[in-house]
């Protein structure tokens, strides 16, 4: 197999609800073992592309390829499931509120994977220590947490199935820029140690700078724009400059 | 926004057109509302076959499963052991006013056990645990559903038909027999209270009557009703739950709409199936 068929491959994504196209031809490709970073603004549909991406919503149409794998419908992507494995960390963390931290993080490894209880303890506690967490939150609930210690619980989980491929939705949304920081560091170094390839969805420019290796921009359901972090500054493109900057004025139409 | 001012302020002079157009509106109204119950119809076989399909794969998740039936079967015991006293108490004191007061004592007895074993016992207790349960169960996983907690299952190799539904289904089922079998025993005790101590009816006499009046079948019936209901209160609490709109309102539709739609399937189902037993 070519190197370039490495990684994963979007052609023509198109995806709706109801009569609202969210996303309208998706062309995106994301490079293995690097850290690509999607931004565009708030409700232009980044969440639904990486869910798609990760099958949680079927798409309507377009293409979808894994390390040159077809996994665009649901029969294709079971067919190679054991080939992959994801980790995602959602935008609210996404815990399971009825369940204490360490069952929480072990949770892929006890009921995806079959480990035992006593087993999966310790290996939660281990996570919880490479994301910066103590043994005594390991017995502790959700919501008895900071939202940026959820963020870190939630990451913990993610990396526990030692997954190929991890993704995370607005990491640093709703935290303090310190921990925002804190956040962007463990992601950094997470991805080097693990060797993954991570996809991020961002509009705090910070992170941008920080995680990413690559960048695209969504705007209206189409990548407007994607190339090196090193180029967004430099770039003529006024779509990405017009996001870089911050500024009201501009082709992406802000009062709605 | 115009346009439809202006249409608003002149309807008198298009009198024969409106006649018209509400009947257009009225068919086209008729003609959704057929198109909705439709697509709900499939929706929900699409949902119910899934969790079936998914039933009968490994692993079964027993602990979830033995969480839910205490859920829903022994923390329903009070409300619905109250709820059988007193039904079967009013019954005592309904009957006594209504029957001849010849031969009352058995009439009595018969009216309640009938009663409570038949109908009222799965009915109420149906109902009763919709209200608690089926709730509980639309808002927690619709919950879950908008903060993303069942997305997040799918990324840890979690069905979340088969680690979420499964079990409260399977649970329900299994419940709301014995939870009957528990509001029978007490409806007919709180029929026998009213008799013995308010009517001054001899204790021994109303107990045998009772238990001769009442057949296996009386109590089949009603137990079959009570896992019935166990599957459309669970499922309709799992159905709108895990369905649920985006939000804390669409949370909050989903509740409503599993207590309702659970009321009232319970109360066409009692009919069905009471003309399936009965009825010959
Ligand atoms: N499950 C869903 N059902 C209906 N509409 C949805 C759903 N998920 C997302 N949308 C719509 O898709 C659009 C993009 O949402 P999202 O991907 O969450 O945006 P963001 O870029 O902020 O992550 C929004 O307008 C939202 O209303
Ligand atoms: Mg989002």
């Amino acid at each position: 197999m070519a190197n370039s068929d490495k990684g994963i491959i979007l052609r023509g994504v198109s995806k709706r609800f109801g009569d609202k196209a969210v996303l309208d031809g998706v062309d995106l490709d994301i490079p293995i073992g690097k850290s690509t970073v999607i931004v565009g603004c708030s409700g232009t549909g980044k969440s639904v592309l990486i869910k798609s991406i990760m099958g949680i919503f079927p798409i309507d149409s377009g293409q979808i390829w894994f390390d040159g794998a077809e996994i665009t419908s649901p029969k294709q992507r079971r067919s190679i499931k054991d080939r992959f494995k994801f980790g995602m960390l959602f935008q609210g963390a996404a815990l399971f509120d009825s369940q204490t931290v360490w069952e929480n993080v072990s949770f892929g490894l006890v009921n995806g994977q079959g480990m035992k209880r006593g087993e999966a303890r310790e290996a939660a506690v281990e996570y919880l220590r490479q994301v910066g967490l103590s043994a005594e939150t390991a017995d502790l609930l959700p919501a008895q947490l900071s939202g940026g210690m959820q963020k870190r619980v939630g990451l913990a989980r993610a990396i526990a199935t030692r997954p190929d491929y991890l993704f995370f939705d607005e990491p640093t949304t709703g935290l303090d820029p310190i921990m925002s920081d804190v956040i962007n560091d463990l992601i950094r170094s997470t991805v080097t140690s693990m060797g993954v390839t991570a996809v991020s969805i961002t509009h705090d420019m910070a992170s941008v700078r920080k995680i990413a290796d690559t960048v695209a921009m969504l705007h209206q359901g189409k990548i407007v724009w994607s190339g090196s972090v090193k180029q967004i500054d430099s770039s003529t493109n006024s779509y990405i400059s017009q996001f870089v900057n911050g500024r009201a004025q501009g082709p992406i139409n802000t009062d709605v | 926004m115009k346009k439809t001012e202006q249409h608003k302020h002149q309807p008198a002079t298009h009198q024969a057109r409106g006649g018209l157009s509400r009947i257009h509106a009225a068919v086209a109204g008729l003609g959704a509302m057929v198109l909705q119950f439709v697509s709900a119809t499939g929706q929900i076989s699409v949902f119910f076959a899934t969790t079936l399909g998914q039933m009968v794969q490994r692993p079964f998740y027993l602990r979830l499963m033995l969480r839910q039936l205490r859920e829903i079967g022994y923390n329903s015991l009070p409300v619905v052991g109250l709820t059988a006293l007193f039904t079967g108490m009013v019954l005592a004191l309904q009957s006594y006013t209504g029957f001849a007061r010849f031969n009352a004592e058995s009439a009595i007895a018969n009216v309640v056990v009938l009663s409570m074993v038949r109908e009222l016992g799965p009915v109420l207790a149906g109902l009763m645990v919709a209200g608690r349960v089926g709730a509980a169960m639309a808002a927690e996983l619709g919950t879950m559903r908008v903060t993303e907690q069942i997305d997040a299952l799918q990324t840890l190799s979690t069905n979340p038909y088969r680690y979420l539904i499964v079990p409260r289904i399977v649970a329900g089922v299994l419940a709301l027999p014995p939870l009957v079998l528990v509001a029978d025993v007490i409806g007919v005790m709180g029929g026998w209270i009213v008799a013995v101590y308010k009517l001054g009816f001899n204790s021994g006499a109303y107990l045998i009557t009772t238990v001769n009046i009442v057949t296996f079948e009386d109590v089949f019936s009603g137990l079959v009703k009570a896992a019935v209901f166990g599957f459309i209160i669970t499922g309709m609490g799992c159905y709108h739950g895990f369905n649920s709109g985006r939000g804390a309102q669409g949370v909050g539709a989903a509740t409503t709409r599993a207590v309702v739609s659970a009321s009232i399937l319970i109360l066409v189902f009692d009919y069905v199936l009471t003309e399936a037993f009965f009825a010959k």
